[in-house]
């Protein structure tokens, strides 16, 4: 008994505490993200405001899903990592400028690098027209319970913005929602 | 085990008629059997059954999307249950009760899943989902090894598969880094030294080779699995001739040779179109190689070699029959004329079965 008592619970502990460790740096790097990264603020692009909030998820759209195709030289195979470097407007939102399969390095002040996965590329071979279609991982919504019909009134027929925060690796997640302008719902740390 | 023990006690009361044993015998057998894992089986099942049913709880309590508690709380249950579960699978472990124990362990990894997909929903992670389910495989495999919880490994093996088919669907693709995951498990099998891990392995692999063919070459490589399957097989009769472990587990290699190379033939013939005299050229291979088989599966009385090569006779004629070769009149003619072939290998069979001395069988 006192062989087992000494071969079981140390084992036990180690997996315990591995798999606890695992969990622990999925928050806190998601925390990280969230407290240090810049601050953008993307428009939504309504797919159909009417029931964006009706359920318990919703996929968002952003008007940088789209990458003009010609801004990517090479091959984009589905679920490739691309970096696109998008430019602030004068109406408050983004454009992409540039798109590569490598981090760009410094950006300008008004521009910013999100990291994406190709989801789709929808670009004819030879001319180069066409758009590419990428995620970056602020696409999945999931609204909090009670919340959304609430959110859903607010949003009307109103412009619809996610804060996001991005971190210098392009990495990217959702802070909060903008509706107008304002912050209607914020997103909390723990 | 029940079917066992039924027609065990069947034959023990013909033996006894016969006076092959004595009532010393009998009683000796009757008690070792009732004293050997009665209702073990029963009650570990149910015990693994019970944590998987506690694994979907946990899963439901995450769809259901619960925000009335304030993330730190939701975090310290998912962590209270994980550690809970691992203090109740030592518990029992210590006390010698290993089929609930591994229970205990299978729910504890279940519910770290759900923890991973929970942290995910509550901070709206969207990354590569298959990315989740790899880290989940991997928490299965450190509890499976650490803990040597055969239940956990096999999860590890499936969640392992599931990576992979994910992945592929996404990509399009053939998806290598199966090799790493699959290898891993496998070896934790062979550690183990526990067969139907390693048959849950063998399964995998086979479906992985099986899925290449729709992959690789643009899409038309079902002639290099069906030569990859060929090639196992080869290396099943081989292994018969080998002394030891390589003899035993030679009819199990034969199995998912056969397998993967009925899977490549399959696809190569009726998925992808061929003209009537090359599907009739191959039908008639594939067919002699599963006669082939069916009479190994006979000479070593490997029965489950012989159900498949029935299971692949069956499915060649029907797909056979389905597709038609050239006319109606062409393969009613092919038909003729491999039932005489077949019935004509029958009588051959029948005569040197009759002819063998000493192996006469037993007629009822």
């Amino acid at each position: 008994m006192k062989v087992l008592w000494g071969k079981i619970w140390p084992a036990i502990a180690v997996v315990a505490v591995l798999q606890t460790a695992v969990l622990g740096w999925m928050v806190a790097e998601r925390v990280r993200l969230l407290q240090t990264g810049r601050e953008v603020i993307l428009p939504i692009v309504p797919v159909d405001p009417r029931s964006l909030f009706r359920g318990d998820y919703v996929r968002l759209s952003y008007e940088v899903t789209r990458v003009p195709g010609h801004l990517l030289k090479g091959k984009a195979t589905r679920g490739a990592p691309i970096y696109v470097t998008v430019q602030r407007q004068v109406d408050g939102s983004y454009v992409p400028v540039a798109a590569s399969e490598t981090h760009p390095g410094v950006a300008a002040p008004d521009q910013i690098v999100l990291r994406g996965r190709v989801e789709h590329d929808g670009r004819r071979n030879d001319s180069g027209a066409g758009d590419l279609f990428l995620s970056y991982g602020i696409e999945s919504y999931f609204v909090p319970e009670g919340k959304g019909l609430q959110l859903e009134k607010m949003a009307g027929e109103r412009k619809l913005a996610a804060v996001i925060a991005v971190d210098r690796h392009g990495n990217s997640a959702i802070k909060g929602l903008m509706i107008d302008g304002t912050l209607v719902y914020e997103e909390p740390l723990f | 085990m029940w079917s066992y023990r039924a027609r065990l006690e069947r034959d023990l009361t013909r033996w006894r008629e016969q006076g092959w044993i004595d009532d010393a015998g009998l009683n000796g057998i009757r008690s070792d059997l009732a004293e050997r894992g009665r209702g073990v089986g029963l009650s570990t099942t149910l015990a693994v059954l019970g944590a998987v049913l506690i694994g979907f709880a946990v899963m439901s309590f995450v769809a259901a999307n619960w925000q009335e508690m304030p993330r730190l709380a939701r975090l310290g249950l998912l962590v209270a249950a994980l550690w809970g579960c691992y203090g109740l699978a030592g518990h029992l472990l210590i006390r010698g009760l290993e089929g609930f124990g591994h229970a205990a362990v299978l729910a504890a990894v279940g519910v770290f899943g759900a923890s991973i997909m929970l942290i995910a929903q509550m901070y709206h992670i969207d990354g590569n989902p298959p990315d989740a389910v790899l880290t989940w495989a991997a928490g299965a495999l450190l509890a499976g090894v650490l803990l040597r919880s055969n239940p956990a490994l096999a999860l590890a093996m499936l969640l392992i598969g599931l990576w992979s088919a994910w992945e592929t669907v996404l990509t399009q693709a053939v998806h290598w880094p199966f090799l790493i995951g699959w290898g891993a498990v496998s070896a934790a099998f062979l550690w183990r030294r526990w067969r139907p891990g390693l048959h849950l392995s063998a399964i995998l692999m086979s479906i992985w080779i099986i899925a290449l063919g729709y992959l690789l070459f643009e899409r038309h490589a079902h002639w290099a699995v069906a030569l990859i399957g060929l090639g196992i097989c080869g290396v099943a009769v081989a292994a018969e001739q080998l002394p030891g472990v390589w003899r035993r587990i030679a009819p199990a290699i034969l199995c998912y040779g056969m397998a993967i190379a009925y899977g490549g033939l399959f696809a190569f013939k009726f998925l992808e179109q061929r003209d009537a005299g090359t599907l009739t050229l191959l039908s008639v291979v594939t067919m002699s190689l599963l006669l082939a088989a069916i009479f190994w599966g006979w000479r070593g009385d490997h029965k489950p070699v012989l159900w498949l090569g029935y299971l692949g006779f069956s499915v060649e004629l029907l797909a056979l029959y389905f597709v038609t070769i050239g006319t109606l009149l062409g393969t009613s003619l092919f038909f003729l004329v491999t039932g005489i072939i077949v019935i004509g290998l029958a009588w051959l069979a029948y005569r040197l079965h009759t002819q063998r001395p000493g192996t006469e069988e037993a007629l009822p």
